[in-house]
């Protein structure tokens, strides 16, 4: 069983005694970011591609004035869904379009994609944004849900605040949306 | 058969089987209610306040239980406890005809996570065939249902807006809930049109004073209610039912079939129970079916034998036939230009509902455009816990980044409700291939696709969608055009209808049936047609309505009386 899944049985039989504790669940609890932990290890990505899907989380959404999904780990997160998150015929695509991307880069560069200058980086994924390649579109898309499902995405770059109690739902108070 | 012999026996204790069992013990008859599900108290061991990232897989399901629950949709890691595995009960569909059955196994069945909407029909609705010569009208008027809406917004809490709308009869209401930005500039488009968009009525409390708690606006009630704001029959029917003391309540217990006597009056049920797999029976001068629309129909179905062959209570012949439900096309996801980048300040997925056009097509003039009868729009807008919007945003990187951050605030969603009319050739059936449930009951075959006037109602609201926009000033982002997959609206209805010709319907006016004079049916499978308007708040008022009918009859000893049936309509 991986460490992972551990720390989600962890948080449930915490959470359980939270619950039988106060009653109801305690929102002041840390929210504690599964994929943040120091030890973590990639279950199915080797240190290679762990590092091309790293790089290329980062340049589909970078570093700005808030976090990115480096800072997000979306690479982890990514490695999490490769696991046990997607169905088998979608990890297949996943690890082959990152098996060819490699393969290019081997043979027009004569090393990996994450050991390109950053511009050449860009160009390539350029090119396959524009052709509608469909292992940009897979990473592309799980690079969001990693991202905009993180602390980092969600409560920093978002400025989420929901999930929370609230006295009253105020709705719209601009009088100019209401003439 | 030994054991006590109840007053009534429930099936299913959902929104018809929570009005059925708090009115028939209002009333005081000794009621046994049987649920096919365990008893989870959305109050306790309660995950919805998590954030994502808190949850593996980031609150989805893993490939596994994605593959378990392949055609329950609505299963997400919040509700799951409360979702029926695939496996526990099988169904299948013609290969070109792929239906999505959506089912909870819980006290409280779908109420636990449904949507909430809460609308009352009107005459447009209950006489539609006398306005456009289609189907049947239904047997009763809205002078008949009336009292029990009352009854059943009184009890469960709706949140509403008094609005004078003829189609759309206004209610007893809390308070209604404001709108957010984005909707007051889609209401301009609407109304500019002549339409009306108004707040969604939805069954949470809103008031200070009430039973249960006000709603803490923290959104995603589909996430089961951890406060019970929220209106389900396992915080609201059931425990007003137990306070009476003739409520009596078995969890997991799989109702197999009704059984008869040799009079051809139901006895009671066989059920069997999930943990041991032991087979029981339970007695009873009534029976009340309740188990959802598809459920309740396989039972009847089920329930053949040598006096009824092709089911029990189906002279007609119309049982599992004109199944029906809401067609959901024009799903578009806009952006209001003034909302970009303007953040609002208070999370707006608190909303505990939305908004709504109510039925404005073909409802003078029933023959007004090129189809019958019609549909609404649902409407929402504004920020969420997850910005599904930057899938179809193009490109990458920082400016990608910014993109997704400065429509967040503006985006409006609007989808649809329209009716699919009843036609013989939607039905459901035993699976001619004898395939059953782990515990030997027959799998359902589903057979529903939407016809030419499906099709063509589809078209105006696409284009009418479109319009509001414009009308509004608000930029298309994304326009799903075509039909929701069948099953995807989880409206399903019309399996063993009611109507005043005993030739035409299994049900009378009261969802009893009329060949087993003791047996009822108070789910969606007793409607006449499905409207363009959410279900479950009528199914409870025709719930409660019957409850009170069965008490009547017990009352007055006519509940074994075969005979004509009184014409309410």
């Amino acid at each position: 069983m991986s460490r992972l899944y551990k720390g989600f049985v962890c948080m449930k039989r915490r959470e359980a005694l939270e619950t039988i504790a106060a009653g109801v669940l305690s929102l002041t609890a840390a929210q504690r970011d599964l994929l943040a932990q120091s030890d973590w290890e990639a279950q199915v990505l080797s240190a290679g591609q762990a590092r091309t899907v790293d790089v290329l989380s980062d340049l589909i959404i970078p570093r700005t004035e808030t976090p990115g999904a480096r800072d997000a780990h979306a690479h982890r997160y990514i490695d999490m869904m490769l696991y046990r998150g997607l169905l088998a015929a979608e990890r297949d695509a996943f690890l082959a379009g990152l098996a060819a991307l490699d393969e290019r880069c081997q043979r027009d560069f004569a090393r990996g994609f994450d050991g390109l200058p950053r511009p050449e980086q860009v160009r390539l994924l350029t090119a396959m944004h524009d052709s509608g390649d469909a292992f940009f579109r897979q990473v592309k898309d799980l690079t969001i849900r990693g991202y905009y499902t993180s602390r980092e995405g969600l409560l920093e770059e978002l400025e989420y605040e929901g999930n929370s109690y609230l006295t009253d739902m105020p709705g719209c108070t601009h009088e100019e949306h209401h003439q | 058969m030994s054991g006590p012999v109840y007053d009534a026996i429930v099936v299913g204790s959902g929104a018809a089987g929570g009005a059925a069992v708090y009115q028939l013990t209002r009333r005081g008859l000794k009621t046994l209610l049987l649920e096919a599900g365990p008893d989870i108290d959305p109050r306790v061991e309660n995950i919805h306040h998590k954030m994502p990232f808190e949850l593996e897989f980031r609150g989805q399901l893993s490939a596994r239980d994605r593959l378990r629950y392949r055609g329950n949709k609505s299963t997400n890691v919040y509700n799951q406890r409360t979702m029926l595995p695939d496996s526990e009960e099988p169904y299948s569909f013609p290969d070109d005809k792929p239906f999505m059955w959506v089912r909870s196994r819980a006290l409280g069945g779908k109420t636990l996570h449904w949507g909430r909407y809460s609308f009352r029909f009107s005459d447009y609705d209950f006489a539609c065939a006398s306005r456009d010569g289609f189907g049947i009208n239904w047997p009763i008027r809205y002078r008949h249902i009336a009292p029990y809406y009352s009854l059943v917004e009184r009890t469960i809490g709706v949140a509403g807006s008094k609005e004078s709308i003829p189609n759309l009869p206004d209610g007893e209401f809390q308070p209604a809930l404001p709108m957010r930005c984005g909707e007051h500039i889609l209401r301009k488009g609407v109304e500019k049109l002549g339409m009306r968009l108004i707040p969604t009525r939805v069954a949470v409390v809103t008031s200070r004073e009430f039973s249960r708690p006000r709603c803490h606006f923290c959104g995603h009630c589909n996430r089961l209610c951890s406060t019970g704001a929220m209106f389900s029959s396992r915080v609201s029917f059931i425990p007003l039912a137990q306070e009476t003391g003739k409520l009596e309540i078995k969890t997991d217990a799989i109702v197999r079939e009704v059984l008869t006597d040799d009079e051809g009056f139901a006895r009671g049920v066989s059920y069997v129970d999930r943990g041991s797999r032991q087979d029981y029976e339970a007695s009873a001068k009534t029976v009340v079916l309740a188990a959802s629309t598809l459920s309740s129909t396989k039972i009847l179905l089920t329930s053949r034998d040598r006096n009824h062959p092709t089911g029990l209570g189906n002279s007609s012949g119309e049982l599992g036939k004109n199944l029906s439900e809401h067609t959901m096309a024009a799903r578009i996801t806009g952006i209001a230009p003034v909302l970009r980048g303007k953040m609002p300040g208070y999370p707006e997925d608190g909303h505990p509902g939305a908004s709504f056009v109510p039925p404005f097509v073909n409802v003078d003039n029933p023959e007004e455009t090129d189809f019958i009868r019609n549909y609404s729009f649902q409407c929402w807008s504004g920020t969420s816990d997850y910005p599904g919007h930057a899938h179809r945003l193009a490109g990458f990187g920082a400016d990608f980044k910014r993109r997704v951050k400065n429509i967040y605030p503006a985006l409006v969603n609007m989808t649809t409700n329209g009716e699919v009319l009843c036609r013989p050739e939607n039905f459901v059936e035993l699976d001619p291939d004898g395939s059953t449930d782990p515990y030997g009951i027959p799998c359902l075959k589903i057979h529903l696709t939407f016809g030419d006037n499906d099709h063509r109602m589809i078209r105006h609201m696409n284009d009418k969608a479109e319009e509001i926009c414009r009308a509004a000033g608000i930029e298309i982002l994304s326009h799903r055009r075509e039909a929701s997959q069948p099953g995807w609206s989880i409206h399903e209805v019309c399996t063993a209808r009611m109507g005043s010709d005993p030739r035409m319907a299994v049900l009378d006016g009261y969802n009893r049936s009329y060949d087993v004079p003791n047996l009822f049916v108070v789910d969606g499978a007793a409607f006449s047609s499905a409207t363009a308007l959410e279900p479950t708040l009528t199914i409870m008022a025709l719930a409660a309505r019957a409850g009170d009918h069965i008490a009547d009859l017990l009352d007055r000893r006519e509940m074994r009386k075969h005979g004509p049936r009184e014409t309410l309509a």
